[in-house]
Formats: C-alpha cells, sequence, structure tokens
C-alpha cells in the first residue's frame, strides 16, 4: 500500500492538468461520457510515460514492471470509481446505473491492455490507441449480436458495444493479462 | 557483489551489447569508461532491472537474477540516470518523500546536511534546476538513501571543479562504509581520484577490466623503438606504445593512458573473434 500511496501521488501530482477535464467529464453518468474520458485518460497515463520515454523514471526507482503495470491499472480504475461514485447521487440510482460501472471498467480493461501490448511490442502507444477504437467503432458496427445471417460475433466482445457483457469481460481481462505478460518482458524498451 | 558474465542485449536491430563481463566488489568504486554509444548506459539499465538482458548472467549481492529484479532487491540499488529527466511538478521536496518511502534505510539527517550544504530549495520543482544542479540533487537522493549499491551515470558532469572534488570524497566515504559504487564516466582523468576499480566498453564488449593499482603496475608506457620484448602491445597512446609486461621498462602509464591504449589498441579485435 505504501508502494501504491507513491504511485498514486505521483500520477496525480503529474498528470492531474491534463486529466483534470477528462476526470470533470467522467462524472457525467452515462457510459458513452465515461469511455470518452477513460479513453483520454489512458492516453495520458503510462502510455503517455512509454511515449515520452520517460519510463526508466520510474524503472530506476524500486518499482518492477509488474507493479508498475498493475498500479497503473488500479490508478485508472480509481479515477473511474471515483468519478461513479461523485457522479451517483446525481444519477437515479438503479441497475441500469451501476451497469455503466461495470462497461467502463469493461471498456478501461481492454483498452488499457490493447494499448500497452501495442507500446510493448513497438508500436506508438496513441496512434495504436486512435486505430484500435476506429476498428473497434467500425468492426462493431456492422451486422448484428443476434444468431442470423447478419450474425457479428464481435459485437458481442466489442469493448465499446458490449452485446454480451460476460463475453466482453471475459475478452477485456484476457487482453489485460495479454498486456501484463508483454510489459513485464519488454514494455517502454528503448 | 555484482557478477555480469557475457551480457547480451539488443535494442530495435542494434546490438548494443555483445559480451559485457566484470564483477565488482563490496566497498570497491567501480568506473565503466568507453566512448559514446559503447554500452556503458545500456549496462548500467541492465544492471538496475531497467532493461531486460537478452542473454548472460547477473548476480547481484549473491542473489542471481532470474529474469527481473525483484522489489526488495531494487530497494538495495540507487541509481541516477544520465539523462536528468525528471518528473515534471515534482518539488525537491516530494522527491524526497518520495524516495524516503520507498527506501527503507533513507536518511533524513543526511539529506538534510546534503541540501543545506549545497543551498537547495526544497519548495522549488526539480525541473527548473540546472542539469548541474539536477545531478548534484540526485546525487543526494542516492547517498541519502543509503542503498547498498549506487549506480550514478556520469555523476560529475556539469559540476564546477569544487563540487566534483566533494562528491567524489562523498562516494569515497560512502564506499570506506561499506556500499559499493557503479560509476559510468567519460572523464577518465578524475576517476583516477576516486575509483578503485575500472572496466573499459567498447563497441558492446568489456575489453579490459582491472584494479586501478594492478593495471599500472602490470602496464608500461615505452617509446617506439623500445626493445618490447616479453611485453604484449596494448596500443598507442600519442606518440608512445602501452605495453602489458612484468619486466622493468619504460614508465608506469597513468590510467588514462591506459584507457586510450586500450581504446585505439588492435588486440581486442582478435580477442572478439574468440
Amino acid at each position: 500500500m505504501k508502494k501504491f500511496d507513491v504511485y498514486l501521488r505521483k500520477q496525480l501530482l503529474e498528470k492531474y492538468p491534463s486529466m483534470l477535464f477528462f476526470m470533470v467529464v467522467m462524472l457525467y453518468p452515462n457510459f458513452g461520457v465515461k469511455a470518452f474520458g477513460s479513453f483520454f485518460i489512458l492516453l495520458f497515463s503510462l502510455a503517455s510515460d512509454i511515449r515520452q520515454k520517460r519510463l526508466d523514471l520510474m524503472t530506476f526507482l524500486p518499482f518492477t514492471k509488474s507493479e508498475i503495470f498493475w498500479m497503473e491499472y488500479a490508478f485508472l480504475s480509481t479515477i473511474v470509481l471515483t468519478t461513479f461514485f461523485i457522479g451517483l447521487p446525481f444519477a437515479e440510482s438503479t441497475l441500469y446505473s451501476w451497469m455503466i460501472l461495470l462497461r467502463t471498467m469493461i471498456f478501461l480493461s481492454a483498452y488499457f491492455g490493447v494499448v500497452i501490448s501495442a507500446v510493448s511490442v513497438g508500436f506508438d502507444p496513441f496512434g495504436a490507441a486512435f486505430l484500435f477504437l476506429l476498428a473497434d467503432l467500425v468492426l462493431g458496427g456492422l451486422g448484428s449480436s443476434k444468431i442470423g445471417p447478419t450474425f457479428n460475433p464481435y459485437k458481442l466482445i466489442s469493448p465499446i458495444y458490449q452485446r454480451n457483457l460476460l463475453a466482453s469481460l471475459a475478452m477485456a481481462l484476457v487482453l489485460l493479462y495479454v498486456a501484463y505478460r508483454l510489459f513485464a518482458q519488454r514494455g517502454g524498451e528503448r | 557483489m555484482i557478477r555480469i558474465e557475457h551480457l547480451r542485449k539488443q535494442l530495435g536491430n542494434k546490438q548494443i551489447l555483445s559480451d559485457v563481463t566484470f564483477s565488482i566488489e563490496e566497498s570497491a568504486v567501480f568506473a565503466l569508461v568507453g566512448p559514446n554509444g559503447a554500452g556503458k548506459t545500456t549496462t548500467i539499465r541492465c544492471v538496475t532491472g531497467a532493461l531486460e538482458p537478452d542473454g548472460g548472467d547477473i548476480s547481484l549481492f549473491t542473489e542471481k537474477i532470474k529474469r527481473t529484479h525483484s522489489a526488495t532487491l531494487k530497494q538495495r540499488i540507487a541509481v541516477v540516470p544520465e539523462e536528468r529527466i525528471v518528473f515534471r511538478n515534482f518539488t525537491a521536496s516530494d522527491y524526497a518523500r518520495m524516495w524516503s518511502k520507498l527506501y527503507p534505510s533513507w536518511n533524513d539527517t543526511v539529506f538534510s546536511n546534503f541540501i543545506a550544504r549545497y543551498n537547495f530549495d526544497l519548495s522549488q520543482k526539480v525541473e527548473s534546476y540546472s542539469i548541474g544542479m539536477k545531478t548534484l540533487f540526485f546525487v543526494g537522493l542516492c547517498v541519502a538513501s543509503q542503498a547498498d549499491l549506487l549506480v550514478l551515470d556520469e555523476p560529475t558532469q556539469h559540476l564546477d571543479p569544487t563540487v566534483r572534488l566533494e562528491i567524489m570524497n562523498m562516494l569515497k566515504e560512502c564506499a570506506n562504509s561499506a556500499r559499493t559504487i557503479f560509476i559510468s564516466s567519460h572523464e577518465i582523468f578524475e576517476i583516477e581520484e576516486y575509483a578503485t576499480h575500472f572496466g573499459i566498453i567498447k563497441e558492446g564488449r568489456i575489453i579490459y577490466t582491472d584494479s586501478i593499482d594492478n593495471a599500472k603496475e602490470t602496464h608500461r608506457i615505452v617509446e617506439r623503438g623500445e626493445n618490447l620484448e616479453a611485453s604484449q602491445v596494448i596500443g598507442l597512446v600519442g606518440s608512445t606504445v602501452l605495453v602489458k609486461t612484468n619486466s622493468q621498462i619504460g614508465r608506469f602509464p597513468k590510467l588514462n593512458e591506459i584507457v586510450v591504449g586500450y581504446l585505439t589498441g588492435h588486440t581486442e579485435r582478435t580477442l572478439s573473434l574468440k
């Protein structure tokens, strides 16, 4: 916990100017808005450090890459949770509100996984994130999630569309695990 | 204390380290010297766990590193990185708070004395310090961390001569208190003042490593045309020749002459093909 405190403080001190706007946006209780905010907060976090070749600032300190990965995920999740709970009193307290939280967490996990995997194998994190977003929007927008001639299985696992919550959660967890393995081995090398 | 064997590392398509082998004993001040791009910083990044090597073995504090450094092991290593990039919004006081939480042996008194000695403003952002002040500040953090291994990449770069001398003495004191210092530097003239051991790295390979005293004892500088029988010619140093010998010929070399001799010599070429 002591290390997470240090990491949290470091991220807040370093990132609040660029994240503040999106954190405010994320207070609005709507999945689309929260996904939008999460997407940009994701870009300004670890992905940005790696892009700007500043990861050594952390790896030279007593943090392992595994710790950095999970602390970053915990940091981003904390933002999602905090903004959700602050915004909760202003939203209708129904199951739907809690579904927004779950769907945002799935979105965050999947995109975090994709961005960190991409950067770990040498791609630009920003480019990878926008490319995946575009592909996700286009592929997920085709066809239908119901069995039939236009059935599109990707719709079920798409982090944006999430037509099947369990399937998209499983997909997000797989992406997160792959990212962890890649980042712990080669993440941010230059 | 530290044992590096046949370390290899490729970054992108470039082979940065091809065969790095050396060892550092406890309480030694080891200087890694070599030209730009020789692999000094990459070696440091591998030793400190910032990079995972492609091959070879690293043992730290008698613990052999399997794949990555453990968090506990990293708490015993403090680093002054070569690029003095810093957390943009961190003041000196934020840095001190961070290091004090991360290093279990952190010594507040040592840090306070250092800050007072060099007149640092703790409320100022470290980003706004001059590059020399950043170097000095990181050296202060490293020393106050009381870590067992201090790794300093160019620790005297951009410092004025008086401060350089003080830093060199400080590092010597650290080594005397059973800590080990691993330095990378271009400053071959000043290394002689405080290092006890050194390694010469060229094109990703260690071409020579020894204690400074032993290196001086086993090498000689001779004039061209002098009888070099029973001597191994190492390389040219200006108009003279550096040889390795036990014979009483020529004169004893300075450290910089040994370094220049090995870097200009051709013997390592043959070694590399073995």
